[in-house]
């Protein structure tokens, strides 16, 4: 009686969760559906009759001189910018968890409060000022800004700070420099903080969209999430163009998502961010 | 580890090459010797007309043209140049919005004059555009007009047959039109019989016909002229209480674009929009429909309101342009030739026989009979209505335009008195226009 | 050897601190002296005459600041309680184990990574209170629903819970990964004692949890105050001005009226309120650490 009971229940509880992960799925099903239909039944219902199903916009997309440029130039944008993020902010991480020097917990709390600054006041200042630097117009403007990023300084703060110090103590009597010890034992040590920061970045500077749209004015240096607002049509946006749009940029988010998951969560449980 | 290490190195030298490649430098700047370059909305962008334009405009000229289209709607666009232009942009052309905000963006010292210039071209502008010329205080003239656009009313020819109503006729009133769409409203079919977006200049449409200025003498805000009011309440009757087109706090729900609202969402016998509209009423691919439409001119507002919207398309060119005289070259060509491929009506003061057949001929061909080049000249030109802008212009028009939707809209969803929002657009505009002087 | 440990110390920051100060803080700086200028209008774009405090006088004495700085107040508040609710309780029963756990989660992450036009299109049409399929559902007992994103009543709330929705991945990781930190054997003896799955929530799971929910509570205190794609995507800040927050007017302010200096001071103010409210939430958060 009693294991019947809690089978019964275990499959309610399967059911509830299928259901709730529907319904979380739900805008990306939408998303999905209108980008096969024509713009004029774009906000039908998910089944409703009289709907033509087309291939149109996936054509439409594909077939854009500058749709390849945008890709590539996210990926290299995605790529470069956490390249130098993980370098620069590695070291700044090192130097703060475990150097002693004067200021650091004065500078910290200061980087803390520039967090908290929100990015509209600082719009016009950034394009006048990257204009002057020449910057503007390139993808050096989203890279360059994006790499000291103060949030996962924090992060990756927080994770060395947990790495117990007899490892320190160990290597130091050893007389191993600052950036052996940071090489041979945090570095290794780390991966699942590093994973975290590297999917994390990849999330937010691919779905980056007021940069991008404000910084660079060529069509072909374009970054993915604005250029999709490339697909308008008389009196608005073309919505399943930009649907089908949104699909296909997708797909690189949802694949690293998938596949990296568990390592993920893992890097998560182990970095700093749980407190 | 190591191999991760390893891998991403190599990615790096891989991306960094593409990097260095690709991305900034535009290529075209090499290849050819004489370009310019313009920026446009993103819609251009989608249109086969603009790209034809452009051919041919290099085929004529040997210069090619570089667009730089702006992601995003029109506000984005409106905000975007605005920044790229004080940041010191050297694009050449600028197609601006027109006149909402030509007369900021001058102040603001963006654009150059071009008297000199189109004379020096041998162009009498005051003659070929009449008062479609946008000459600012001091003489000058810092944009040409390149297209109208004419508002009228679209009927849906199905519904009228069926309800065997006859289709309308100018010259007409707004009391005809109410009158009309009753007859044609059938909540059971889901039949509207008019339909108006709860946006400007739709909320207070015959005011704006009757030429109420939007400013006082002294340079305040006229909101509170009592003509403002009266139909700010009559668009409320019409739609919350006579339910001849939506209900406003349905409109705010949807919080939709006007192709929705008139070729998706509902059943609309009666609407009245500028003449762009042509193009999705003629597209059965992007929005297949399964009824004919007609026009009909905009009805009159009475006495003194004998009059048409209309909004103009200026073309202008950036104060710091890198390639002035392609620029020019440019600007003036778009001003002649642009609304032949576009499909639209040219802002000259007067149009031949040549010009009607040039501008609706398209149209006309596109809509596979459900309009002729003479239905949309008589109705949409030779209406015998006069002329009036469809936009807010002049100090702080952004924020005008801005805080009368705002308050209005509040007003007819029952949230504050008529009397209460018309004190806060005064209050408020005033304010936008001490805060801009 | 301090003296070498705290010069390893400077070389080490000095990358990030070095690209910190040219790309981030110079415009920070910048913004905040702009709020000193007199750049309000078309004419005054590169003015830098120096106005003292009258941008921020102007600010504080206009309605629309305090109106939406409330907007903005309300909208952080329902954001930081849904996303904390529903994050932390999203994580519990996702770390139970049942068939297809491992796709059910990635459908519970997708929203995070879709776009917020999507997500605003797909949520127009499900809260529409005409033809939607959520009023449909109210109207099936009789009532008629709420307006949802079209009342002005509940705009703002609405806004605040979509735009949790769509963070919610974020919350369910982090707490998914502090719930395999928990042993084992606590539940097994949570278990033998008979507690419920209540009891084991409020005595086991809360506690170990408490460190992980105040990380992600100042997180999402931060985060919330950045609104300006979630409302601009949803409301547009209207019916009205009912779901207008400081973001779009900040926004609106600077980029559709050119009045860079009254937006630079609206964010300046704004900033020194995040700022405040986060140290006191500090301060709260460490007398509580004591106590327990």
């Amino acid at each position: 009686m009693g294991i019947k009971k809690l089978k019964r229940k275990d499959i309610v509880f399967t059911a509830v969760m299928w259901l709730l992960a529907l319904m979380m799925l739900y805008p990306f099903i939408m998303m999905v559906a209108i980008s096969f239909r024509p713009s004029g039944q774009a906000y039908q219902p998910l089944f409703s009759s009289g709907i033509i199903h087309t291939l149109r916009s996936y054509k439409q997309v594909l077939s854009h001189p500058n749709f390849f440029d945008w890709y590539r130039n996210t990926v290299v944008t995605v790529v470069v910018t956490i390249f130098i993020r993980l370098v620069i902010t590695i070291l700044a991480a090192y130097s703060f968890s475990r150097l002693k020097f004067k200021g650091k917990g004065l500078i910290l709390a200061f980087l803390v409060a520039t967090m908290m600054v929100p990015g509209e006041t600082t719009m016009v200042p950034r394009y006048l000022y990257f204009k002057q630097i020449g910057i503007l117009n390139t993808l050096w403007s989203i890279v360059l800004p994006e790499a000291s990023e103060v949030f996962y300084l924090i992060l990756l703060i927080e994770f060395f700070s947990s790495i117990p110090g007899d490892f320190t103590e160990a290597a130091t009597i050893d007389g191993a420099g600052h950036l052996i010890i940071l090489f041979r034992i945090f570095i290794p040590l780390s991966g699942p903080a590093i994973a975290t920061t590297v999917l994390f970045s990849f999330i937010n500077i691919w779905n980056n969209y007021l940069d991008p749209y404000l910084f660079i004015n060529n069509i072909e240096t374009q970054l993915i999430t604005p250029a999709l607002q490339f697909f308008q049509e008389q009196g608005g946006a073309n919505m399943p163009v930009q649907m089908a749009g949104s699909a296909l940029a997708l797909i690189p988010v949802i694949v690293l998502f998938v596949f990296t998951q568990k390592y993920f969560v893992q890097g998560v449980a182990s970095s700093g961010i749980k407190g | 580890m190591k191999r991760i290490v390893l891998v991403s190195i190599a990615m790096l030298i891989a991306v960094s090459s593409v990097f260095a490649m690709g991305g900034g430098e535009t290529s075209a700047a090499s290849e050819y010797d004489r370009i310019v370059t313009t920026t446009v909305t993103a819609t251009y962008l989608n249109e086969t007309w603009f790209n034809t334009m452009n051919a041919d405009f290099e085929k004529e000229t040997g210069i090619h043209v570089v667009v730089q289209p702006v992601p995003g709607d029109e506000d984005e666009y409106k905000a975007k140049i605005n920044i790229d232009l004080m940041g010191g942009s050297d694009v050449d052309v600028v197609e601006t919005l027109g006149p909402k905000d030509y007369s900021r963006q001058v102040s603001a010292g963006f654009f150059m004059p071009l008297n000199d210039a189109v004379e020096a071209a041998g162009i009498d502008p005051y003659a070929l555009y009449g008062a479609n010329l946008p000459v600012e205080k001091d003489g000058n003239y810092y944009a040409l007009p390149f297209k109208q656009e004419m508002y009228c009313i679209f009927y849906n020819k199905a519904i009228f047959d069926e309800a065997g109503v006859p289709y309308p006729e100018g010259p007409w009133t707004w009391d005809e039109y109410v009158e009309t769409a009753e007859k044609l409203t059938d909540p059971k079919k889901g039949i509207y019989g008019s339909f108006m977006n709860a946006d400007l200049p739709w909320m207070y449409m015959p005011a704006q016909q009757l030429a109420v200025p939007f400013y006082k003498e002294d340079g305040s805000c006229n909101f509170d002229d009592p003509v403002f009011k009266e139909y700010a309440e009559w668009f409320k009757y019409i739609s919350n209480d006579l339910g001849i087109q939506p209900s406003v706090a349905e409109l705010e729900a949807e919080n939709a674009n006007w192709n929705y609202y008139a070729l998706e969402g509902y059943r609309l016998a009666m609407f009245p929009q500028g003449n762009w509209f042509t193009r999705l009423l003629n597209s059965q691919e992007d929005y297949p429909k399964d009824w004919n439409y007609g026009v009909a001119p905009l009805p009159s507002a009475g006495e003194g309101g004998n009059n048409n919207l209309v909004s103009l398309g200026y073309v202008a060119i950036n104060k710091n342009a890198a390639h002035p005289e392609e620029a020019l070259t440019y600007a003036l060509w778009i001003a002649e030739n642009q609304w032949k491929y576009e499909g639209g009506i040219p802002a000259f003061a007067t149009m031949s026989e040549e010009d009607q057949q040039l501008a609706f001929g398209s149209i006309a061909e596109a809509s596979h009979g459900q309009v002729t080049v003479d239905d949309l000249y008589q109705n949409l030109v030779n209406t015998g209505l006069g002329s009036v802008s469809s936009d807010i212009v002049g100090t702080a028009a952004a924020e005008y335009y801005n805080i009368v939707k705002e308050e209005l809209s509040s007003y007819n969803m029952n949230l504050q008195d008529i009397d209460t929002a018309i004190s806060n657009i005064v209050t408020r505009v005033n304010e936008a226009i001490a805060n801009a002087e | 050897m301090k003296s070498v440990e705290a010069a390893a110390g400077y070389l080490l920051i000095a990358p990030f601190m070095l690209m910190f100060a040219v790309f981030k803080l110079y415009p920070m700086l910048y913004g905040i002296a702009v709020g000193f200028w007199d750049r309000n209008s078309e004419m005054k774009l590169l003015d830098t005459t120096f106005v003292g405090l009258s941008n921020y006088i102007t600010v504080l004495k206009s309605a629309s600041f305090w109106e939406a700085f409330a907007h903005s107040i309300v909208f952080s508040v329902i954001y930081i309680v849904f996303l904390m609710v529903f994050g932390f309780l999203a994580a519990v029963l996702l770390n139970r184990k049942f068939w297809g756990r491992t796709a059910v989660r990635t459908c519970f992450y997708i929203p995070y990574v879709t776009n917020m036009i999507a997500v605003g299109i797909v949520f127009k049409y499900l809260l529409n209170p005409v033809r939607g399929p959520v009023n449909a559902i109210f109207r099936l007992f009789g009532a008629s629903g709420p307006g949802w994103l079209s009342s002005p009543v509940m705009a703002l709330p609405t806004a605040a819970v979509i735009a949790g929705w769509a963070a919610l991945a974020f919350h369910i990781i982090t707490c998914l990964a502090a719930l395999q930190d928990i042993p084992a054997d606590m539940y097994e003896v949570a278990d033998i004692e008979g507690a419920g799955f209540w009891q084991k929530l409020r005595y086991i799971v809360l506690p170990y949890l408490t460190p992980t929910l105040f990380m992600l509570l100042t997180i999402t205190l931060i985060n919330s105050f950045r609104n300006y794609t979630a409302i601009a995507g949803l409301t547009g800040g209207g019916p009205g001005t009912s779901s207008k927050v400081v973001s779009v007017l900040i926004y609106d302010d600077a980029f559709n009226f050119l009045a860079f200096s009254r937006a630079s001071a609206e964010g300046v103010i704004f900033t020194i309120f995040i700022i405040i409210v986060n140290r006191l939430f500090t301060k709260a958060r460490s007398i509580w650490e004591s106590r327990n």
